[in-house]
């Protein structure tokens, strides 16, 4: 197990180095002088853009940048925003982090309890209506995109009806919107895993068993149906992490949300080449990190892995 | 109802509140008042300033984006603008006509030759943090905007003929020789050429004073306490949520009469008006495709102001890429073949004026009653088959570049090009920082649409930085030197009745020689709440809040 | 050794994070195809959309000679109209007519989506192939590349190659293909791993069979039903992904019609000319669940372990 882990440990360092190195090398092939784009509609001589390009060391090869860029990460230093004049780069990232966490963990808790439910109840009155109403909201969960159900949301639950805010994240009810947009596709994909796993189950011999021993229908399913269930399940958990990371890119705009995929997306808008690289290496690292605890959970609730 | 689906439901409702109750910000909510009491506004904590009133009048205003910095000089940027005329003051300020008028300056006086410009300021203006406005502080605010260090955006540009600039920048002098404070009441600007845009810089935001002890080791501290001169003063700016201002009673034209000003940073275009409805946002500006809703909503329809802008958006005609744009038929021919009006109407649902020629209306140098080129298909091919291309046989196939919020009116103007001179036109979309790029390339684009706005309310942010031969913003790469020698003789004419005179001539020329196709004078078209008094923009961008109130 | 391949396969699906929804499908086992067809005939959801999809290729193909007007021909005198006898489906902003905007869009779509499917259907199970096949230094080149693609943020990643290329509708589905390859390749290098080592392919290389020859005829045709079933599912990621796209604006650029960028443009307008958003979004949902309806039908009826009767 060790092993193992020393060898998905340096598998994902070596995978963070690779995507830091991708994403330096587009950042500096991507057109758009990012000291022009600083300057925006000013009248400015070639002279002093070129002042301020040696400042920023973009008059240097490019691998040269990209050895100062590694060097200086390495000790936290992101560099200094382009956009936010001098602002270093973590200090721009830093308040988006806390927030995405708290509402991105928010929309993942949602869809992971709404998916027990609707996986639970579809499995167990199959082929009901009631199996067919939440099979076509699962599957009507993965058929629009995320910033049209964001829109349609908002129009009807903020401005028709008045019940909720609009945009922000002031108080607990600006958070139902966008969690419930954020977890509909995530809840969706794993409602349908569920459902069939729960079917898997239904049938096996324990649980006829656990029947037989006369406990309640709803305690055997808890007790011992789902708890096998779950385990197939947890293979996408990082797939969930992972949609709900990029889903939050199209949300935070649409809601205003001040968190990494709206700073992403403003700096890409804006070139803002530092905010980008660091961007790119917090979320590549978070992705990774998760990748590697459901792989270790997964190892450790099924002892019959055995890691290749 | 069947049982089932009522489980269903309640666990549903169970999930969402279950939401709600977790997702409590950082304080926790505060108890619920007793029934009957009036309820607080629940949006940021106060500010701990005495004797508020009972309820705090407070104006939230949407931005599209957080502005770059909170410190004037750094960027000539819309919405650091915004904030900085807000936040601080400069010498001079802009009045109705767009002229300079005084501000911490009482008066001044220009030397004969027009390099001298002395300023008397008042006396009690004084810095948020209590200490008196001085002359030695537009000294050292000016210094810093030419210190190479600071990377200012305005300094260089704005002070390149101060009398010892250059050496500064050098680095072999360690003042500006012509940043003069001979008393703490009077501020003396010497220049080495006459500028007659001088007193215009000086009546922007971006030149708003900084207090020295705000400013540690070169670096502002503006995270923790950003100091102006201004109306309102500093509470709390978090990144891409809002940038949160309150009146500053000490202000020396008295306290403003709104509380708070928060200018609340929203990226959706769709998001602000739904929010401005919902009464989340008092004031929002809006443009384009808002619109739609906009005209067709009875609320906001009447709740829509209309202010000019100071902007001119035209199409480049590049003659380096295309030399057949060196043709004045050919220029001529591509304006009468475009109905720029139906455009503006229907495409732009009147987000602009349309543009009679380079100066927009309303800046003192344009030129009264200039007639637009009218829309004439017939005349348009007719220049065409006079310059060689009839029916626009022979005429290069040539892109038409734009960013995407400007896609339908790409297509559409496309589309007139091709019905009306039979020219294949290619569209373009870019993202607007690959499209700045390419125009300052100069050989990049075929035909670009852009916009550009004034530093200051004055004719040579056009005529003189458009088409200049030699600078690096003529995008067309015009090239008159009848054009220049005009050109030279306006900037550097002090005479203010004068100046104004021969702007006019060089606008006329530019009218007829058509090197550009100018599009629209832009507008600043804000929704603003009924309750809110006293808002109003000039040309150059929403007016001080320090006269806007709030009446419900 | 083989439940931690398929484990492997689905723990950090990228394809995912693009709205890819093909997990359900990696554990199958080859059927036969006739007992396929059979069972995919009795499940109705996915008849139905095999119909609708069917549809909308004729309509796609049909569309030019059923007298509707071009999708690009303006008519600024009558824009935002709500549908009428002339329009069937309304006018757009700029007086296009939307049904046929619509129907082009769709073909764009299909067309997006079927390209790039293959293209990383082809490249992925080739590495794929060539990884679990090999092993070794091969192996873990090719899988280190794929955990890469894994871990970059795909809409950073999407942002990034937009600007490089030129605006078109291959960029597009060059950088779509870009990050989605990877969910091919570790699905067959997973099905290699455990098929490495079976009697058949130990036989195979016994009476001298290629290693091409083994790869291709023996290994190949058994990790293909998770294959077939995530090439449906992928159509929907796909157009679902390129919407996304679009909404950030670099997806397929105008005057080309896609249904993402018209729910995007429609969007400004929704409370006025609602029918611009409302009729995009509809036939991107009902195509999107077609092909989702369909792959799960494919995914029943090529793995009868997962039905119940």
């Amino acid at each position: 197990m060790s092993r193992y882990l020393f060898q998905r440990l340096i598998a994902t360092v070596f995978s963070l180095f690779a995507a830091t190195l991708i994403a330096f090398l587009a950042s500096r092939l991507a057109p758009g002088d990012p000291i022009r784009l600083m300057l925006g509609d000013r009248a400015v001589s070639s002279q002093v853009v070129h002042q301020l390009q040696q400042q920023y060391g973009l008059d240097q090869p490019i691998l040269v940048q990209y050895g100062y860029f590694v060097r200086n990460a390495l000790i936290g230093d992101f560099g200094t925003s382009y956009y936010y004049t001098g602002k270093p780069v973590l200090e721009v990232i830093a308040p988006g982090i806390w927030v995405s966490l708290q509402w991105e963990s928010l929309s993942l808790a949602l869809a992971v309890f709404g998916a027990l439910v609707l996986g639970v109840l579809s499995a167990l009155k199959q082929n009901s209506w009631l199996d067919h109403l939440i099979m076509l909201f699962a599957l009507s969960g993965i058929s629009l995109p995320s910033f049209a159900l964001a829109t349609f949301l908002m129009v009807i639950f903020s401005l028709q009806l008045g019940l909720l805010p609009v945009a922000g994240l002031d108080s607990p009810a600006h958070f139902i919107l966008p969690c419930l947009t954020l977890a509909a596709q995530p809840a969706a994909l794993l409602a349908r895993l569920l459902r069939a796993s729960m079917l898997e189950v239904i049938n096996q011999e324990y649980m006829r068993t656990a029947r037989a021993k006369g406990l309640g229908e709803m305690a055997v399913i808890l007790r011992h149906g789902l708890k096998n269930a779950l385990l197939p399940s947890l293979t996408v958990l990082g797939i969930m992490v992972g949609r709900i990371m990029a889903g939050s890119f199209l949300v935070e705009t649409v809601f205003s949300i001040p968190g990494l995929g709206r700073i992403g997306v403003q700096a890409v808008v804006e070139r803002d080449y530092p905010v980008i690289l660091g961007i790119t290496v917090l979320l590549s690292f978070a992705f990774l990190f998760v990748t590697f605890v459901v792989d270790l959970l997964y190892g450790f609730l099924d002892p019959r892995i055995r890691y290749a | 109802m069947n049982r089932n689906s009522l489980i269903s439901l309640a666990l549903v409702l169970l999930a969402i509140m279950l939401v709600s109750a977790c997702a409590a910000p950082t304080p926790p909510p505060a108890p619920p008042p007793p029934a009957g009491a009036t309820v607080a506004p629940t949006s940021a904590p106060q500010p701990t300033t005495a004797a508020q009133p009972a309820t705090p009048k407070v104006i939230r205003m949407r931005i599209t984006r957080d502005p770059k910095s909170l410190e004037p000089g750094l960027f000539s940027e819309l919405i650091t603008g915004y904030i900085a005329n807000d936040m601080h003051a400069q010498l001079l300020r802009f009045d109705d006509k767009n002229q300079p008028v005084p501000y911490i300056a009482k008066s001044w006086q220009v030397s004969s030759d027009g390099l001298t410009y002395t300023f008397n300021l008042r006396n009690d203006v004084k810095f948020q943090n209590g200490r008196t406005v001085v002359a030695d502080d537009f000294v050292y605010t000016f210094t810093r905007d030419l210190d190479p260090r600071v990377k200012a955006a305005i300094g260089p540009t704005d002070f390149s003929n101060v009398k010892g600039a250059k050496e500064y920048i050098a680095g072999t002098a360690k003042t500006v020789e012509g940043f003069q404070a001979p008393d703490a009441t009077t501020f003396k600007i010497v220049l080495t050429q006459p500028e007659p845009a001088m007193l215009m810089r000086l009546a922007s935001p971006f030149t708003a004073v900084i207090p020295k002890e705000a400013v540690v080791d070169g670096k502002p501290q503006w995270k923790d306490k950003p100091i102006g001169a201004g109306a309102f003063r500093y509470v709390d700016w978090q990144t891409n949520v809002k940038v949160v201002l309150e009146a500053n009673p000490d202000y020396f034209l008295g306290k403003p009469k709104i509380d708070r000003l928060e200018y609340v940073v929203v990226p959706d275009a769709t998001t602000a008006i739904a929010q401005y409805q919902k009464g989340e946002l008092d004031i929002i500006g809006v443009s384009g495709g808002q619109l739609a809703q906009v005209n067709n909503d009875p609320t906001l329809s009447k709740e829509l102001k209309t202010f000019p802008r100071a902007q001119l958006t035209f199409f480049v005609l590049n003659e380096k890429r295309v030399p057949a744009f060196k043709d004045k038929r050919v220029r001529q021919a591509f304006i009468y073949a475009i109905n720029r009006q139906q455009l503006i109407d229907k495409v732009m649902l009147g987000d602009r004026y349309l543009a009679t020629g380079y100066v927009p209306t309303g800046i003192s140098e344009a030129v009264p009653d200039e007639k637009a080129y009218p829309y004439d298909p017939a005349k348009a091919q007719d220049l065409m088959a006079q310059a060689g291309f009839p029916g626009g046989k022979g005429f290069p196939k040539i892109e038409f570049v734009t960013t995407s919020d400007e896609g339908s009116l790409a297509e559409a103007l496309t589309a007139m090009l091709k019905s009306n001179l039979g020219i294949d036109v290619t569209v373009r979309i870019g993202e607007s920082g690959d499209v700045l790029n390419g125009l300052w390339a100069l050989d990049k684009w075929d035909i670009v649409s852009w916009g550009w706005t004034a530093d200051y309310p004055s004719a040579d942010n056009w005529l003189y930085q458009l088409l200049y031969s030699k600078l690096d913003s003529n995008f067309a790469s015009y090239n008159n030197p009848d054009y220049d020698k005009l050109v030279d003789k306006a900037l550097s004419e002090m005479d203010s009745a004068k100046r104004i005179a021969d702007w006019q001539t060089v606008e006329k020329m530019a009218h007829d020689e058509a090197p550009m196709i100018p599009f629209g004078f832009a507008k600043n078209l804000f929704l603003v709440k009924p309750y809110v008094k006293g808002f109003s923009a000039s040309m150059m961008g929403p007016n001080k809040f320090e006269n806007v109130d709030i009446v419900k | 050794m083989s439940s931690a391949a398929t484990q492997s396969s689905s723990s950090s699906d990228l394809a995912g994070i693009l709205d890819v929804d093909r997990t359900v499908a990696t554990r199958t086992r080859s059927g036969l195809w006739g007992d396929a067809w059979y069972r995919l005939r009795k499940n109705r959801a996915a008849i139905l959309s095999l119909g609708f999809l069917i549809a909308l290729v004729a309509i796609i193909v049909l569309a030019p000679y059923l007298g509707e007007p071009s999708p690009l021909t303006q008519d600024l005198d009558h824009i935002d109209e709500a549908p009428s006898a002339a329009h069937l489906l309304g006018t757009d902003e700029l007086g296009r007519d939307m049904l046929s905007r619509l129907i082009n869009g769709a073909q764009v779509s299909l067309m997006v989506g079927l390209t790039v499917q293959t293209c990383e259907t082809v490249i992925g199970t080739l590495l794929g192939l060539i990884a679990g096949y090999y092993g070794g230094v091969v192996d873990m080149i090719i899988m280190r590349i794929v955990d890469t693609v894994y871990a970059f943020p795909p809409f950073l990643f999407a942002v990034f190659m937009a600007a490089i290329l030129p605006p078109s509708v291959w960029s597009i589905i060059l950088v779509l293909v870009l990050v989605s390859w990877p969910w091919e390749a570790r699905v067959t290098r997973g099905m290699v791993l455990s098929l490495k080592e079976s009697e058949f392919v130990t036989s195979a290389r016994v009476v001298g069979a290629s290693n091409w020859r083994i790869m291709l005829r023996h290994i190949l045709p058994n990790a293909l039903s998770p294959l077939i079933v995530g090439f449906s599912l992928g159509i929907a990621g796909t157009i679902m992904a390129e919407s996304g796209l679009s909404f950030l604006g670099i997806g397929i650029r105008p005057p080309t019609p896609s249904w993402g960028g018209m729910i995007d443009q429609g969007r400004l307008f929704l409370r006025v000319y609602p029918h611009l958003a409302i009729f995009p979004s509809i036939a991107l949902a009902l195509t999107v669940l077609a092909f989702n309806f369909l792959g799960d039908g494919l995914r029943d009826a090529l793995d009868p372990r997962l039905r119940k009767d």
